[in-house]
């Protein structure tokens, strides 16, 4: 696994990070959830292809709870919610204009990629190549919850985070037990089902998906 | 077999009320109840035993030693305070028609979750199982603090979830890069594979990238500043025995995570920078607080902020070490017990008041005589004025970096005595005066006085005498710590 790497690899994990930039660019939360499920499913198939290559079968159990819970279960309840609530289905403004948005992405992209990763040359250079790819993608999703405005965004924008630190410790070869990386699932889905009642209460309480309204706390 | 059964105890309580009708709800405080003194009794006896050498497990995954056993305490005999007040708290409120039977039942299941999530996260032995734990109390608690379905409160909560969650997933990844980067890779899942590992290969400056992570991430949920925005809003808006619990220990809880993989970066040899880390942040969060503290209008976002300066002299004193490390982990004791009086006494002014503005709370002494006096007195005993344990907590983390940090040890002395001016001009305001016209004097109910007279009791019994078990395990702790 250290020293080469299926190209089917590198290449789940590239689409995976472009997945991420595309959602720095749809206004759609339909198609966010979309992106979200496509990466989710990318994630499922790199957990299958290291399982069978490594003939590890806890991989495959994490690949099938991962589709179940990220590629089924998330993105049913997103998009009854896009359906239940009006005007729910456009995402609220950016921060920053798009092309400010590309600029920062590429400047995470380098940093990614520049000599401050060098330390962590305990990892071979495909590894560090790799790591680099998934840096970014860490540090692209950090950046879509800081740069929206919606409550829809920063749940995906949180999901997606979560999914980059997945590749990455799968990438790098992070091993923990299987009933740990089912906690951790479950922890997710959990949390992907707090996120929606919020969804709810938010747009019940401020008739609204967007974080401009929350205001109440300065205003006591 | 005791530290599983002191872990599951509030889990079963959780169940119970999950499957009983709200009407019982007699049953379901008793339940609780019965948990919380349970998981106490059971973390008495683990300390009793780790004070005698033995260390506490069940299986692989759980283990505690003398600082799980220090940490276990705390949190299990808050808990148990916190357990009592809510049943006197929710009743109260229940007669005043604010909140239904169905509510009272959420309370308890997510309260119980809550202190099975905290007692988890102390007791585990796998850096992921921790943070599982960990992550679950924010998923326990977010409910909580929009118990009360207002938009401020639901603002709050969201402003929780997602800061808390975004810290975490950094914790995470700080985790992740701690198992990855060890040359040889880490025997083990638990705390001592991996500190082995760093120690044999494990680069200091790889260390230092990962636990920069950690200590943002998980310095997130500690409340230090400046990832400390969530912290005031969550903890004013909560009911206030939940403040209590996430001020008093919570941040403890999350500060343990911290410790433990600071361990992991000495003996990468990069404790340097562990020490430089916790200053920064050390310095930052007593500095905001006390300039914060003194313009605050609402009472319980005053304790908020009083939790984040207190988090910053903790991280001074692991910063300056040696009998720093002591006294920042008694004062880890001595700030739970009096934060979590005064959230609770907060709950019984915030009762009879109806309201967390300082200005609308006058002639407290003349309205709740008991709560007014235990109140003002916490305030005192937490600012560190003798002849409290707190004054001795303070002075020895700041004599311990006196000599290595001049500096910083004279600017923490302004500063406090900023915290204490700040505190004092707010509290003098509530505590004299005329009481307001609507508000009768007198305590709601016994079972929101009981506990704050505990917890006033036990602090000033832990001022005076500290029982030998107690201070073997805080010894054995802090050899832990420094080593």
């Amino acid at each position: 696994m250290e020293t080469t790497f299926p190209s089917i690899v590198l290449l789940l994990d590239g689409f995976s990070f472009l997945l991420a930039i595309l959602m720095h660019l749809t206004r759609r939360n339909a198609n966010l959830v979309r992106l979200y499920l496509i990466q989710s499913l990318f994630l499922a198939a790199l957990l299958i292809v290291l399982g069978f290559s490594l003939g590890e079968k806890s991989l495959l159990w994490m690949a099938l709870l991962t589709f179940f819970v990220k590629a089924v279960i998330a993105p049913v309840f997103f998009f009854r919610v896009l359906r239940k609530i009006p005007g729910a289905e456009i995402s609220a403004t950016n921060y920053l204009s798009t092309p400010l948005t590309l600029i920062v992405i590429m400047a995470l992209v380098v940093l990614s990629y520049s000599k401050i990763i060098i330390p962590l040359g305990v990892l071979s250079p495909e590894m560090l190549g790799l790591f680099s790819l998934n840096l970014s993608m860490v540090l692209t999703s950090i950046f879509l919850l800081i740069n929206r405005r919606g409550i829809f965004t920063q749940i995906v924008g949180i999901l997606c985070l979560e999914n980059s630190i997945v590749f990455l410790s799968t990438i790098i070869g992070v091993k923990q037990p299987v009933g740990l990386e089912i906690g951790m699932l479950f922890d997710i889905a959990l949390w992907i089902v707090v996120a929606i009642v919020f969804i709810s209460m938010i747009h019940t309480q401020f008739g609204t998906l967007s974080t401009a309204p929350l205001k109440k706390l300065t205003e006591e | 077999m005791i530290l599983a059964f002191l872990i599951i105890a509030p889990l079963l309580a959780a169940i119970i009320a999950l499957v009983l009708r709200p009407r019982q709800r007699t049953i379901i405080e008793g339940s609780a109840f019965a948990a919380q003194l349970i998981s106490f009794l059971g973390a008495v006896n683990i300390l009793f035993a780790v004070a005698a050498g033995e260390t506490a497990v069940f299986g692989s995954w759980l283990r505690v030693d003398a600082l799980g056993a220090w940490f276990l305490l705390i949190v299990s005999f808050i808990g148990l305070m916190s357990v009592i007040h809510s049943i006197g708290y929710l009743r109260e409120e229940v007669r005043k028609g604010i909140i239904g039977f169905k509510r009272v039942r959420q309370y308890y299941i997510l309260f119980s979750i809550f202190l099975f999530a905290m007692l988890l996260a102390v007791s585990a032995d796998y850096p992921i199982l921790m943070w599982i734990a960990i992550e679950a109390t924010t998923l326990s608690t977010v409910f909580l603090i929009s118990f009360y379905n207002k938009p401020s409160a639901t603002e709050a909560a969201w402003k929780y979830l997602m800061l808390n969650s975004l810290g975490l997933l950094l914790g995470l990844l700080g985790v992740m890069l701690f198992f990855s980067l060890s040359e040889g890779g880490v025997s083990g899942f638990d705390w001592e594979s991996l500190r082995l590992a760093a120690g044999a290969t494990l680069s200091p400056v790889a260390a230092k990238i990962a636990f920069a992570c950690i200590l943002v991430g998980y310095g997130t949920k500690v409340g230090f500043a400046p990832m400390h925005t969530w912290l005031p809003d969550g903890h004013s808006k909560a009911p206030s025995p939940i403040s209590a619990l996430m001020s008093g220990v919570l941040l403890n809880v999350a500060f343990l995570a911290i410790l433990r993989f600071s361990g992991i970066v000495k003996a990468a040899g990069a404790g340097d920078f562990v020490i430089q880390a916790f200053l920064f942040f050390g310095v930052f969060s007593v500095a905001l607080s006390a300039f914060i503290m003194f313009v605050q209008k609402n009472y319980k976002r005053l304790l908020a902020y009083s939790s984040i300066d207190n988090m910053g002299i903790l991280a001074l004193g692991f910063a300056f070490g040696g009998i720093g490390t002591f006294a920042a982990l008694l004062h880890t004791l001595y700030h739970s017990l009096l934060k979590s009086l005064l959230f609770l006494s907060a709950g019984n002014i915030f009762m009879k008041y109806e309201s967390t503005k300082i200005a609308k709370v006058r002639g407290l002494f003349r309205a709740l005589p008991a709560t007014s006096i235990i109140f003002f007195g916490g305030f005192i005993a937490l600012s560190g004025l003798p002849p409290f344990g707190v004054f001795m907590s303070k002075m020895l983390i700041l004599t311990a970096g006196f000599q290595s940090h001049p500096i910083i040890v004279s600017s923490v002395l302004i500063l406090l005595a900023v915290v204490f001016f700040g505190f004092f001009r707010h509290v003098s305001e509530m505590f004299f005066g005329k009481v307001p016209e609507g508000v009768v004097p007198g305590e709601s109910n016994a079972l929101t006085v009981v506990p704050i007279v505990i917890l006033a009791i036990v602090f000033i019994a832990l001022s005076i005498s500290f029982p030998a078990p107690l201070r073997m395990v805080l010894d054995q702790a802090t050899v832990l710590i420094n080593k």
